[in-house]
């Protein structure tokens, strides 16, 4: 959310600095009350449509920034958050809206907060954007691993799952454990047993919620 | 022989979440252990994981006997030394658990002040169960992902 904040600011600085002098006043507050409204809508109409529109030449470079080759070779993608805070795992996604301290609301409505050895419940899906090659039986690995591709899948797959699509539901405790089926590969299965038998495509996504906080999510095969 | 900090013992899978190893987590506060799902954050106080495992909302997570976080700085993966004092788990082991060594998911935090040097954990098997015992229903069911 601050990011998009920090964007909308930079629109408006741009169009100022572009339409002064050259267009009556009534006229850019039009432009700019029209960028306001698309800067703030894109990520919800991206949600919604699944589609990725156009913003501003910094924030389509937000993704890319963030990947990097993983350490498993074979020139995998993966995105590294193991020296980020929560904080900017979110911004970086750009699709998080901060809704209290430490706690981060997907557009679909799923809460990411503190908790888990990683500290954050983002860092620690997260840390399923690379794979952890010597981690006992099998860790699956999203791919693309960057922060906005991660936490909209999540989302799509939430949302597979309370419409009664393509997905298995087991409760217990309080908590609901869904497995859904995504229809198209979303990762691997990498640690050590993944790996050993040469980190097998995945293609549904496990996702572990207490009510609509986010617990774990990650790519499984069934 | 205290565990290096991205190192545990692990007894078999969480059937919670199918997929995270149980690590051996020794609270900081009373010193108990304790199975800690490595991914999903699941307790078991037995080696009983048919059970209804502990599932906190608080993202201390408190430990179940004394409330103390077991994520905090003062717990810590257990050691096999600790391990070994731990009159549940030797009976376990007793009767088949089998306990591994391994990389855990997520770096641990400062050892415990009362740790002792660092020791060298293998992934191999520690302790094999002898044939015709009984082993628990922690190993791994399925091909999925953790």
């Amino acid at each position: 959310m601050a990011r998009q904040a920090q964007q909308i600011a930079r629109a408006i600085q741009t169009l100022l600095r572009l339409t002064r002098g050259r267009l009556p006043v009534a006229w850019i507050v039009v432009l700019a009350a029209a960028l306001i409204g698309y800067l703030a809508a894109k990520p919800y109409l991206e949600a919604s449509l699944g589609v990725t529109l156009p913003g501003l030449p910094s924030e389509s470079t937000g993704a890319d920034r963030e990947t990097r080759s993983g350490p498993t070779g074979g020139g995998r993608q993966a995105t590294d958050t193991s020296a980020r805070s929560a904080e900017e795992v979110a911004d970086a996604a750009g699709v998080l809206q901060r809704v209290g301290s430490s706690v981060y609301q997907s557009p679909a409505g799923l809460r990411y907060t503190r908790g888990s050895q990683h500290g954050h419940r983002l860092l620690h899906v997260m840390a399923h954007a690379r794979d952890v090659p010597n981690r006992p039986g099998n860790h699956g690995v999203f791919e693309p691993g960057d922060a906005k591709t991660v936490v909209l899948l999540v989302d799509a797959a939430y949302e597979q799952a309370i419409a009664g699509r393509s997905v298995v539901a087991e409760r217990e405790g309080g908590r609901v454990r869904y497995d859904v089926d995504m229809g198209r590969r979303i990762g691997f299965i990498g640690g050590q047993s993944g790996n050993r038998r040469g980190g097998p495509a995945a293609t549904h996504l496990r996702l572990v919620l207490q009510g609509k906080n986010v617990i774990t999510a990650f790519p499984v095969r069934p | 022989m205290a565990t290096p900090p991205n190192r545990m013992y692990y007894a078999g899978f969480c059937r919670s979440c199918g997929t995270g190893p149980l690590g051996l987590r020794r609270c900081g506060g009373c010193e108990a252990i304790v199975l800690l799902c490595d991914e999903c954050d699941a307790v078991w106080t037995s080696a009983d994981t048919s059970a209804p495992p502990v599932l906190s909302e608080d993202p201390s997570l408190p430990c179940p006997h004394c409330t103390a976080s077991l994520i905090g700085p003062s717990s810590a993966w257990a050691t096999r030394e600790q391990i070994d004092r731990t009159p549940w788990l030797v009976q376990a082991e007793q009767q088949g658990m089998k306990l591994n060594a391994g990389e855990a998911f997520a770096p641990d935090g400062p050892a415990a002040p009362d740790a002792e040097p660092p020791g060298e954990p293998t992934d191999e098997p520690v302790d094999r169960p002898a044939a015709g015992d009984t082993v628990l229903p922690t190993d791994l069911p399925t091909d999925a992902g953790g």
